[in-house]
């Protein structure tokens, strides 16, 4: 039997914890201008709060919400790496907001409120639902971009980030209508049915998703929006929403339902290979670190992509596992580029060379970042792009993946252009003196543990990945 | 079985490593130094302890395996056959050699090297141990690290972009080979029913997937790592950047994963394909033999004349595997090792005289036989080993390879042949024009060797006089090994 309303309620309890706390805060701070420590302070205890309100809820609700929602292993894993996005974002942000001079309170809650937004999408069973908690993400994070009112780059990337988020949201709505034509209902999983509405539904619908993905050829407003945005912000879009875009393509292709036939189709493939070398050719002339990190991901991207193409069996598992170590090295690549950040001007390759001197540790972290992004071992990259091409070999996509190997080995390339200034070369001009925050500490430091223990150990990750599959 | 010894040599020297890098701001250079060289030592002692329990032929031993990621059939798989402990010597043997060559004190940050150099004996001894393929990718990648930081911190003026273009044409060989793999262990699958990257299941039912592509996939890994004519390009900007001690690892240790990937991988799982294609693989190594050695004869630098005698000896070894002869793929094994004592050995001259002379001009040589007498005695061993003297351990190797490209094609060991004597051309020329002739302005009284010095080139030296004059039992280490590679598919002799 489907349980009723009130069942279903303490399911979503971490976003209502993050969604209240939001409207908290904002009601506090129209009275007076709120210190930027005891904000973050405020939302770092919503999102514990909210931490423990999703292992206090865990566990399968079927058919929670007359069905709209999905409260399975899929869900949590997204949401969870949703809400240590959030956190390291939070982390991020303290010393940002010290310096940048902007509205404290605005600025957390609207964090926290796309955070709640993110974790609904990662959970939503239903277009409905999904557009409704995919917009309340997108429009609070358009806000924040757009904070920093004096910088035209700001602007730039908030306008860039709105108008192609409503583009995305359009196509999914568009989709999800022709859908809704043939089989007569807004569940994201409906029954396949060969019919050339479903495949053009199907076909808008994957376009809208890709946007949040960034795969190309959906990914224009990526560069900007990393260069000009706050990089904390940033950090949570390329981890958060990235991993909220895969979550719930992951529920389209691969649940047995109305979009499977993509999974294991030609577009799939198309748009892999496009993302994959568009991303690392792009990324080869980039010298913003932040730009160079969006096309980066970009071509991340398309490499788990070719997880979708594998065994039914296995691939929703190397799915997760990819996005795990995804959301590790994007988050500590991004808190690296925050502590190198001069008063909110992107930094450059030129500001690298003196970090291995000065900051040795964090030299390290990088290093570890870097040989994760290029699929290194012994670290976590290496056993994530392992189980991608295993994934897509063992249904037959050689081709695919050699044009994974190609781009790996450009990629490589990239990363190394960025290792060699920050670990070879002493401090030059563009060298600035900073001290280590504590939260870009905190993030770089569980960020590379996360990523050499997942690489010694690699049946650590599966079993993590398995541990949320089963519920 | 579980983890035991052969583990605990693997991982000693990263143990070692780890704990130097946690301790470094307690404990003084010169202990970190000690430490490291300690630990090299050990791992030296206990893997000649291995040959004493070891029986020649009888496949691989000291076998251990744990479980380490059972869903997908990988474990952590390690043994020994003949050709791997030959190796994993050479390697323990290098290591804290090469560790001494760096001790004089004109190496900045020494711990940093020490550790490095300690990460990457760990590296090295894993590929060559290893009986898990996903295991063995892991320790193959994992060996690019420290390299690729030896080379471009502790390197010459030009040392980041020889790091930089070393790291990635090793990584473009790899990445192929990492697809291979995969894919090797996706058609077993197909034709087993199980999933397993296990060495000795893989190629126990060898031949029934000997899929051509496979083969080169892996080949393109090795002969960068070899280096193959024409994917050497890196090799010569490598060995001149690193500094001595990465030289004699790069060319020690290094170029041989390359090789025993070959005769391991290549052969050791494809030995169908590999005997169709023998004659291709065959004419790139004398094609590598003859490019080498004429390119040797044109450098004015000293360390890139070795690193290009590098190419033409590691052609040997390419042209001797490819053979598929017992003969030639007996001495492709013995030409590593040879090789790695030999020119360990010559970069270890070329550093001693760097530290003195502050150049690697050719030019800037001349008479140091004069200035440094005893040095020019060892230097002369190591040079008459380098050219396969007879009484040398290169004569062994070349004269194995050259027999076992006679029993394939008498043309082609006739082809392979002016490579011996060119050899013999540029290493005299090399010998005169650093220790005969007129001795340059601001030579005339260079630093006397020191006792770390010595020890270094006659350990090296020793050791390939002792295998040139005493051959049998390292060539039958090997040989039962090299027959079961080839058994079953009839290669001649």
């Amino acid at each position: 039997m489907m349980p009723g309303f009130m069942e279903s309620l303490p399911a979503i309890l971490p976003e209502l914890v993050l969604a209240l706390g939001a409207i908290l805060l904002l009601a506090l701070g129209v009275s007076r201008q709120m210190e930027a420590r005891f904000c973050v302070r405020f939302v770092l205890i919503a999102s514990v709060v909210a931490l423990g309100a999703m292992a206090y809820s865990a566990g399968p609700i079927e058919g929670s919400f007359a069905g709209i929602m999905a409260f399975d292993g899929l869900a949590s894993a997204g949401r969870l790496l949703v809400l240590a996005s959030l956190i390291a974002a939070l982390l991020l942000s303290h010393p940002w907001l010290e310096s940048a001079g902007m509205q404290n309170a605005e600025y957390v809650s609207l964090l926290l409120l796309s955070g709640a937004g993110l974790m609904g999408v990662c959970a939503s069973a239903n277009w409905i639902a999904l557009l409704v908690f995919l917009e309340i993400s997108s429009i609070s994070l358009a806000a924040i971009m757009g904070m920093r009112r004096g910088v035209p780059a700001s602007r730039e990337a908030a306008i860039k980030f709105f108008i192609l988020s409503a583009f995305a949201s359009a196509f999914i709505v568009f989709g999800a209508a022709v859908l809704f034509s043939r089989v007569r209902g807004f569940s994201m999983m409906a029954p396949e049915y060969p019919d050339s509405a479903v495949v053009t539904g199907t076909l808008f619908i994957l376009a809208g998703l890709s946007f949040k993905c960034s795969l190309v050829p959906f990914h224009a407003w990526a560069p900007d929006t990393y260069e000009g945005g706050p990089t904390p912000v940033v950090a949570f879009i390329a981890s958060a929403s990235k991993v909220a875009g895969f979550t719930a393509m992951a529920r389209f292709l691969l649940s047995g339902g109305a979009g499977s036939f993509i999974g294991g189709g030609a577009v799939l493939w198309v748009l892999a290979a496009m993302s994959m070398l568009g991303g690392t050719i792009l990324a080869l002339t980039q010298t913003n670190l932040k730009r160079l990190m969006a096309y980066s991901g970009i071509s991340q991207s398309g490499y788990l992509l070719l997880a979708f193409l594998g065994a039914a069996e296995s691939r929703t598992e190397s799915v997760v596992t990819y996005l795990v170590v995804y959301t590790a090295m994007t988050l500590g690549m991004l808190a690296v580029i925050s502590a190198l950040e001069d008063e909110g001007k992107a930094p450059e390759v030129s500001s690298l060379p003196g970090l291995g001197a000065r900051h040795p540790l964090l030299a390290a972290a990088l290093g570890v970042f870097l040989f994760s992004l290029t699929g290194l071992p012994p670290t976590a990259g290496f056993f994530a792009k392992f189980q991608v091409f295993r994934e897509a070999l063992s249904t037959g996509y050689l081709y695919l993946v050699l044009v994974a190997v190609v781009s790996s080995v450009i990629s490589a390339g990239i990363y190394i252009r960025l290792l060699v200034p920050a670990v070879m070369e002493g401090e030059g001009v563009g060298w600035r003196e900073f001290s280590l925050a504590p939260g870009v500490a905190a993030i770089t430091l569980l960020a590379s543990i996360i990523l050499v223990i997942g690489g010694l150990f690699p049946s650590l990750l599966v079993s993590l990945s398995r541990l949320f599959l089963a519920q | 079985m579980s983890l035991g010894f052969l583990t605990l040599i693997v991982f000693l020297p990263a143990l070692a490593a780890v704990a130097l890098t946690v301790l470094s701001g307690r404990i003084s250079v010169q202990t970190a130094k000690v430490m490291g060289l300690g630990a090299s030592l050990l791992a030296l002692m206990l893997s000649a302890t291995l040959p004493a329990g070891f029986l020649p032929g009888a496949g691989f031993q000291f076998v251990e395996e744990a479980s380490w990621i059972p869903s997908l059939g990988i474990s952590y798989k390690v043994g020994l056959d003949g050709i791997s402990l030959l190796m994993v010597l050479l390697t323990t043997v290098l290591v804290p050699l090469a560790l001494l060559t760096a001790w004089g004190g004109s190496t900045r940050n020494e711990r940093g090297l020490t550790i490095a150099m300690l990460f990457l004996e760990t590296a090295m001894l894993g590929v060559f141990v290893s009986l898990d393929l996903f295991l063995f990718y892991m320790f193959w990648e994992a060996s690019l690290i420290p390299m690729f930081f030896i080379i471009g911190v502790w390197g010459g003026a030009g040392c980041t972009r020889a790091a930089m273009k070393f790291f990635l044409f090793t990584m473009a060989g790899s990445v192929l080979m990492l697809a291979a793999i995969i894919s090797l262990a996706l058609v077993n699958r197909q034709g087993t029913g199980v999933l397993t990257f296990d060495y000795t299941l893989l190629s126990a039912t060898r031949g029934a997937f000997a899929v051509k592509w496979l083969f080169w996939a892996f080949f393109a890994a090795f002969a960068v790592k070899i280096p193959v004519l024409p994917f050497h390009t890196w090799l010569p900007d490598a060995h001149t950047e690193a500094p001595t001690a990465g030289s004699i690892i790069l060319a020690g240790v290094l170029l041989k994963l390359g090789g025993y990937g070959m005769i391991r991988f290549c052969a050791g799982l494809f030995p169908t394909v590999a005997l169709e294609y023998r004659l291709p693989l065959v004419l790139l190594g004398i094609a590598g033999i003859i490019y080498g050695a004429m390119m040797v004869l044109v450098q004015k630098d000293l360390k890139r004349l070795v690193a290009f005698s590098s190419v033409s000896h590691m052609g040997y070894v390419v042209a001797g595997l490819g053979s598929f002869t017992v003969a030639g793929m007996g001495g492709g094994v013995m030409q590593m090792v040879s090789h790695g004592l030999a020119t360990g050995a010559l970069f270890a001259a070329v550093g001693i005289l760097y530290e003195r002379v502050h150049t690697r001009e050719l030019s800037g040589y001349g008479g140091i036989s004069r200035v440094m007498p005893h040095f020019s005695w060892l230097f002369l061993v190591v040079v008459l080993a380098s050219m396969g003297l007879p009484g040398t351990s290169g004569f062994i190797s070349e004269f194995m390879v050259l027999l076992g490209l006679w029993k394939l094609q008498p043309l082609l060991a006739a082809l392979a042949v002016p490579g011996v004597v060119l050899g013999a051309v540029y290493m005299l020329m090399m010998f005169r024009a650093v220790m005969q002739g007129p001795v340059p302005k601001g030579l005339e009284r260079l630093a006397p060797l020191e006792g770390r010095e010595v020890f270094v080139l006659a350990v090296l030296a020793g050791g390939v006089i002792i295998i040139g004059v005493w051959p049998g039992p390292w060539i039958d280490l090997i040989q039962g090994d090299i027959l079961r590679i080839i058994g079953g598919v009839g290669g001649p002799g």
